[in-house]
């Protein structure tokens, strides 16, 4: 290979020495009508017919079998579909969790998501974070955080030329996928940091929950007549809470939650390690078992994953 | 990966989270079904999400949902702090979540039951609009506050070609967002159009994300930075 071409996709596919940097088109999520699989398939195939063996193959990764067979009978092209899913060409990877399409990722050159509707779109964040450049519809996160050419390419809905169009210059161009992708690894990182997921919600509980709420929360007047339903016969004066059923005997004997439990266990498990031994000469700092620790802990420790060496004595 | 990496910061201490009980309700979408098959899809994940930060903060929670399958128990928990309640609205069954919300009051009833089983909650949080019409109520019954998780929001979804929806979906959003403590919603769209549609006080509206699960941050490492075996195909 000349050193001053770049090789193109299909010439790696032919060259053994580059057979892992070849990528995959790559579908994530439902088999639903609206998410578009049909448009994605037909922009698919024309980059076939254009290209040959050097388009990239497609992975299409969700669904049950029943839902993957009803969506390939739905498509007009089915008979050329057929075969090329006989050759390896298209494949339809079923339900994976997140490990399985994580793993799969890695040999995505691009994602394609191509929703009619989106009201977030998490697999196009799950791509980007980990690197991998998304072709979307304007709609959710993709119309959020996509930007075209920089981290990914935005596409209407139902416009299968040009979604081919934007498909192939990941087969002109093998450095793009990288290239776009470094920007989207970090178009994700910076917003998942100003989102603050955990900490919104847990502000928004500790406000209203131990408050009460603000007080138009509790202004429920002409908006919610169409709610207010009056409580039915039986359920009036039931309330509040007479019945104490199953669901309660089964809550733990402690009512200490166990994360604090566990912060308990830690502290324990730190003064074991700092406890004595016997025949060294590290005698002069000794460590005191907190005398919060209950005893019926001590089971639980000792008997747990990490052996305490004989030589070490609780002091 | 730390545990801090996951959540990030948190700011309050878990020994006063302990003391708000949630009761978290989505009828639609059962946490315990994988995203990715049927309805499966980002609410079911989000629940998860929302589960995993109530047990990282000692918050006591019961995550209300509808029984979609006879194969799924009416009760199950989740954690030490976490339970979950499936209730019967109609038959039990697939039902389309476009349809729960001609039944209301089996639903509200339902709830009401369930709830007086468990403990007095401080805070009921709602995620989709059908299930926020039950919080509203209970809200009301109960005189606690709930906040609410849009999730698609009927206004967008008719422009943009959807005609399956409920024909009084449209007014009953407008009151479960204008009488929820905040609104949580996942874009800029979907605030722009709380805003300019559905009249909520910007305000209240907080756009929240989404996270993202370990395995996209770090896919060559498990949770303690050592490279994993990959184990596609075999769950």
């Amino acid at each position: 290979m000349d050193s001053n071409h770049l090789p193109t996709n299909g010439e790696l596919v032919h060259d053994a020495a580059f057979w892992w940097n070849v990528g995959v088109y790559m579908y994530v999520g439902r088999m639903g009508g609206n998410k578009g699989i049909e448009h994605m398939l037909t922009a698919w195939l024309d980059l076939r017919k254009q290209y040959g063996e050097t388009c990239p193959d497609l992975w299409i990764v969700g669904g049950s079998p029943g839902e993957i067979d009803t969506v390939r009978q739905q498509v007009t092209f089915y008979e050329s579909l057929f075969t090329l899913e006989r050759q390896g060409h298209i494949r339809w990877w079923g339900y994976l969790d997140a490990k399985g399409v994580g793993a799969l990722l890695l040999k995505a050159l691009v994602l394609v998501m191509h929703s009619s509707y989106e009201p977030g779109g998490r697999v196009v964040l799950e791509a980007m974070s980990q690197g991998v450049p998304v072709i979307g519809t304007p709609h959710g996160f993709a119309r959020d955080l996509v930007a075209d050419g920089v981290n990914g390419f935005l596409v209407s809905y139902g416009d299968a030329e040009a979604l081919s169009h934007r498909m192939s210059h990941f087969i002109s161009q093998p450095l793009l996928s990288p290239s776009l992708g470094y920007a989207a690894k970090e178009t994700a990182r910076a917003a998942l940091a100003s989102w603050n997921f955990f900490g919104r919600h847990q502000d928004a509980y500790m406000t209203f929950g131990l408050t009460g709420g603000p007080p138009e929360s509790k202004a429920l007047d002409e908006p919610l007549n169409l709610i207010k339903n009056p409580l039915p016969q039986g359920l009036i004066g039931r309330f509040p809470f007479k019945e104490r059923l199953p669901m309660m005997q089964m809550r733990p004997v402690s009512s200490k939650p166990i994360a604090a439990r566990l912060s308990t266990m830690a502290t324990f498990r730190r003064c074991l390690r700092r406890a004595v031994p016997l025949s060294g000469k590290r005698t002069r700092k000794r460590a005191a078992l907190p005398s919060n620790i209950p005893t019926r802990y001590l089971p639980v420790v000792l008997s747990g994953t990490r052996p305490i060496p004989k030589r070490y004595i609780i002091l | 990966m730390g545990v801090r990496q996951i959540f990030g910061e948190l700011s309050i201490s878990q020994s006063t989270m302990s003391s708000v009980k949630v009761v978290l309700i989505c009828l639609h979408a059962d946490p315990a079904s994988p995203p990715g098959i049927g309805e499966g899809g980002g609410t079911h994940s989000y629940l998860c999400e929302l589960q995993r930060l109530y047990d990282r903060m000692g918050m006591p929670h019961l995550l209300v949902t509808r029984r979609a399958a006879p194969a799924s128990p009416e009760y199950e928990r989740l954690s030490s702090l976490g339970e979950l309640a499936r209730i019967r609205i109609g038959s039990v069954g697939p039902l389309d979540k476009h349809q729960l919300d001609s039944h209301h009051a089996e639903t509200v009833e339902q709830i009401h039951c369930t709830i007086s089983k468990w403990d007095v909650p401080t805070v009921l949080h709602s995620v989709y609009w059908n299930s926020g019409r039950a919080a509203a109520q209970i809200s009301c019954d109960l005189g606690i506050p709930y906040v609410h998780t849009v999730i698609s929001n009927g206004w967008r979804r008719k422009i943009t070609g959807f005609d399956d929806q409920s024909p009084t979906r449209f007014d009953v959003e407008r009151a479960v967002y204008g009488n929820a403590a905040r609104v949580f919603c996942i874009c800029n769209q979907e605030r722009q159009d709380l805003i300019e549609e559905y009249g909520v006080a910007p305000e209240k509206i907080e756009i929240v994300g989404r996270p993202v699960a370990p395995p996209y941050l770090k896919p060559c490492r498990d949770g303690y930075g050592v490279p994993r075996s990959v184990n596609v195909g075999r769950h």
